[in-house]
């Protein structure tokens, strides 16, 4: 799989990304669209259960996603980090940045 | 000599075999959009990864060729990797055509040793992000530019 897939759906009060294949420099555009449309102005939670790899192109679109929520009092969560995403988030070394969630059952209401 | 070794002597079905002990592998990639899928099945296909080495050799590595590819610094004679397992650990190494940016970026990196990742505002990306990653993952990480031949070596503890 070259490119990803990124998948919004409702979820309630939240707007969920799935995200499916590999987030690098050639990829992370896709989700940096997804993600500016909705951070900040909604509840927003990103399911990287799918991601297969994922660099720091990828770690600094969250960030910013995350920050964007921030700003504007909305919340946001990873779901389901895949070993080599909460790998690449351990490795930043500020995983704390990062609020996740084990599963998206886990959302609060 | 007894002919049944001792318990404390007898191999696990976990303990790694003389063969996986010194085992290494190669591969050539070239620079388009599938060459991170391409290295990340190279990474997979190795039997002589255990636990989590896979996945951290897919993180580390991946970085350091979107770096090598932002900086355009992947020829069309691609980029060879390079995975060896000795005793004391594993290598994972990288060797492109040289390219002027990369002899400045790994002079950068030493001036930069233990800076924390910043954000440009102006620019609107991260810097020095990459570069703390693959260094959290990896035991040792040096960028070595060279005449012919760049090489970027990192070192994973055994």
């Amino acid at each position: 799989m070259t490119g990803i897939s990124v998948e919004a759906t409702e979820r309630g009060a939240w707007t969920v990304l799935s995200v499916h294949g590999p987030i690098n420099s050639y990829t992370f555009n896709e989700l940096q669209e997804k993600t500016t449309l909705h951070a900040g102005r909604v509840d927003m939670a990103v399911d990287l259960s799918g991601v297969s790899s994922m660099t720091s192109a990828g770690i600094g679109v969250l960030l910013a996603a995350i920050e964007d929520a921030e700003t504007a009092g909305k919340r946001f969560y990873v779901i389901a980090p895949s070993e080599v995403a909460r790998l690449a988030i351990e490795s930043t070394g500020f995983a704390e940045r990062f609020p996740t969630l084990p599963s998206i059952k886990e959302l609060p209401v | 000599m007894p002919l049944i070794a001792p318990p404390s002597r007898r191999k696990t079905p976990h303990e790694p075999t003389a063969a996986e002990r010194t085992a290494r592998s190669r591969v050539r990639l070239y620079p388009c959009a599938a060459i991170f899928d391409e290295y990340d099945g190279f990474i997979r296909s190795l039997g002589f990864l255990r636990g989590r080495e896979s996945a951290m050799l897919i993180v580390a590595g991946d970085e350091v060729l979107d770096n090598l590819i932002t900086h355009g610094e992947i020829s069309a004679a691609g980029v060879c990797v390079l995975v060896r397992r000795r005793r004391s650990g594993l290598t994972l190494a990288f060797f492109v055509d040289s390219h002027r940016e990369f002899g400045e970026f790994a002079r950068s990196v030493g001036d930069h040793a233990g800076a924390r990742p910043r954000f440009d505002q102006r620019e609107g990306r991260w810097h020095g992000l990459g570069l703390t990653m693959c260094g959290n993952i990896a035991s040792s990480v040096s960028y070595r530019p060279g005449d012919l031949v760049d090489r970027v070596f990192l070192g994973f503890d055994g």
